[in-house]
């Protein structure tokens, strides 16, 4: 008992070490935001935290109106804080966000630059935000819409984020369309509101699903202020079904093959268990019939289960796959079954493709050598022939044996 | 009897030593501030924080050369070593974002020709999820290998800060050409994070 303790004890202790081995750089606040104003001034103190108290950090001021902001230090060593100051001037021509990066970069120390070494190796730089909003003239809003997936019967929750940007205030009644096939099915309205210059809202509406059917929807927000403004989110309403995405639809004779599922859960949580039962016919005997590997679907997902069955007492042809999947769903469990056709071949036997490859290859040798021998042999026989016939007969000599 | 009392006095000193610098490492969240009012309410306010780093952040393919019979070698972190005889590699580089906001990452590295020279050689980046979704394809600018070019380039625009989603891969592929100058060759890949 006591040797176990001790183990442990030992586990704890480097388990808490090696807590530091992986070291972060932090900066924060991460960001903020201002309206702006004519000579604004602000100071920003940023926090900076790593784990390495040897390494060392550049500071500096990037992006828009960069040249309106000092910082108090220009490097920090192991972390620390500073200061960014911010002194923005009368008047900013350019209307909407402005972007000032407050950046803190990690260097790579010169004793470790010195390594000569075969690696690649990494730093990070955070860069911290602020945003300068700068007024339109007139009146200027900018809308964003968000929406979650759901279940039939759930709801879906919108929420519309308004920010005036205009130096005027406006007053809008906004409104979000539900939009399946191109067609407007339902419209949810928001009170009448005034929306101050520069303002931002969000505000929150939800739908009831009891009436909808499993389907992808397009939400539409729609703020009319003069101008229309609109933004756009898509979402799922689920129903507790698995689809039969793709699966195997040839397979070769012989031995014991794999039949691939493809998989879609079509509901918005997790679905478990979920495997199938495969029945393979002729006609309306079944063949064969065997189970796949279970597995569990996150919402929406896709995934590819498998089943093996023996195949040698199929002879190549169609067939028809009943498939059934079982799977369960909040303790609720369902099936679903589909009919699809399978295509059993045989094997191509390699002896006979190389046989027939070495046919092949010899009937084409001999027509070649025939070619050849008729068109380029044949050619130069007839030359020597002629060549022949064409010179002058010679005769044997003749000796006089005559006196004088 | 003896030794596992002596085991347990090193181990006890362990935790203690343990335990000490955990509690020295918390020092460093600053992130909670409150007040309370005359009516004895409190107000919480946490401040965003943009946070990453790589969890791993080193790659080494060791020492090796371009084969003979071949002009270029091939090597990358997902276990290709082509025509040379480098180590293979078979980790990326992990990124994480460990704060509480959203952040964009860009990368920055050296060219080629900087980092290994030589006719042809390429220095090429590829960003893919550590965990599913982490960078999807809205968002991730590096789904294929990606030529780097001495500036910042987007890598992924919207890496979340949920812990299950919270890492991207970087993988790095190179092409040696044979008449690249002998020697260790390094370079430092910079990612930079800005919230979103």
């Amino acid at each position: 008992m006591e040797k176990r303790l001790i183990k442990f004890i030992f586990v704890l202790a480097i388990f808490i070490f090696l807590i530091n081995i992986c070291s972060a750089l932090r900066v924060g606040p991460a960001k903020v935001e201002y309206n702006f104003a004519p000579g604004f001034e602000t100071s920003v103190t940023y926090y900076v935290s790593h784990n390495n108290p040897d390494t060392e950090f550049e500071l500096y001021v990037a992006g828009d109106l960069s040249d309106y902001v000092k910082l108090d230090k220009d490097k920090l060593v192991g972390g620390g804080s500073f200061i960014a100051a911010v002194n923005l001037p009368l008047f900013i021509e350019k209307p909407g966000k402005h972007r000032i990066l407050i950046g803190v970069r990690e260097k790579i120390s010169e004793k470790d630059l010195e390594v000569s070494t075969a690696m690649v190796r990494t730093t990070v730089t955070i860069q911290a935000v602020i945003d300068v909003y700068v007024a339109y003239p007139g009146k200027y809003l900018e809308i964003s819409l968000s929406s979650n997936n759901a279940n039939v019967g759930e709801p879906v929750n919108f929420e519309l984020g308004i920010i005036s940007q205009g130096k005027e205030d406006v007053n809008v009644t906004p409104q979000i369309d539900i939009i399946s096939d191109d067609k407007t099915i339902e419209t949810l309205y928001f009170m009448q509101r005034e929306i101050k210059s520069q303002e931002q809202i969000k505000l929150k509406k939800s739908l009831d699903t009891a009436d909808y059917n499993p389907g992808t929807y397009n939400a539409l927000a729609i703020v009319d202020y003069g101008k229309i403004a609109k933004a756009e989110s898509v979402f799922k309403i689920g129903e507790l079904i698995i689809h039969l995405v793709n699966y195997t639809r040839q397979i070769i004779i012989g031995d014991v093959q794999k039949l691939n599922l493809e998989i879609e859960s079509g509901w918005n949580d997790k679905v478990d268990g979920v495997y199938a039962e495969v029945f393979i016919l002729n006609g309306s005997t079944t063949l064969i019939s065997f189970e796949t590997s279970s597995t569990s679907l996150e919402p929406w997902e896709k995934k590819t289960i498998a089943g093996f069955f023996d195949t040698s007492n199929f002879t190549k042809g169609f067939y028809n796959a009943n498939i059934t999947f079982i799977y369960y769903g909040k303790d609720i469990g369902k099936s679903s079954s589909e009919l699809v056709k399978i295509e059993f071949v045989e094997e191509k036997n390699n002896f006979q493709m190389i046989l027939f490859i070495a046919i092949g290859a010899v009937l084409l040798l001999v027509i070649l050598g025939i070619i050849i021998k008729k068109y380029f042999l044949g050619k130069r026989h007839r030359l020597v022939y002629t060549k022949k016939v064409r010179e002058p007969l010679r005769g044997p000599k003749v000796r006089s044996s005559g006196a004088k | 009897m003896k030794a596992v009392n002596l085991l347990m006095i090193v181990a006890i000193i362990a935790m203690t030593l343990a335990v000490v610098n955990l509690i020295v490492h918390f020092e460093d969240i600053k992130s909670l501030t409150g007040f309370a009012t005359d009516t004895g309410t409190a107000n919480l306010t946490i401040i965003s924080q943009a946070s990453v780093s790589f969890i791993t952040n080193n790659i080494n393919w060791g020492t090796g050369v371009v084969s003979e019979a071949y002009a270029v070698a091939l090597i990358n972190s997902e276990n290709t070593v082509t025509n040379g005889n480098w180590t293979q590699v078979n980790q990326a580089l992990v990124l994480q974002n460990d704060g509480n906001s959203n952040v964009s990452v860009t990368l920055n590295t050296s060219e080629a020709a900087s980092f290994i020279g030589g006719t042809g050689s390429t220095y090429e980046l590829k960003v893919s999820d550590n965990e599913t979704n982490s960078c999807d394809t809205e968002h991730n600018k590096m789904t294929a290998y990606t030529n780097t070019t001495a500036a910042q380039q987007d890598a992924c625009t919207n890496l979340s800060y949920y812990d299950a989603l919270d890492t991207i891969k970087i993988n790095v592929q190179l092409r040696i050409p044979e008449d690249a100058t002998p020697g260790a060759k390094g370079a430092v890949i910079t990612a930079t994070a800005t919230p979103l």
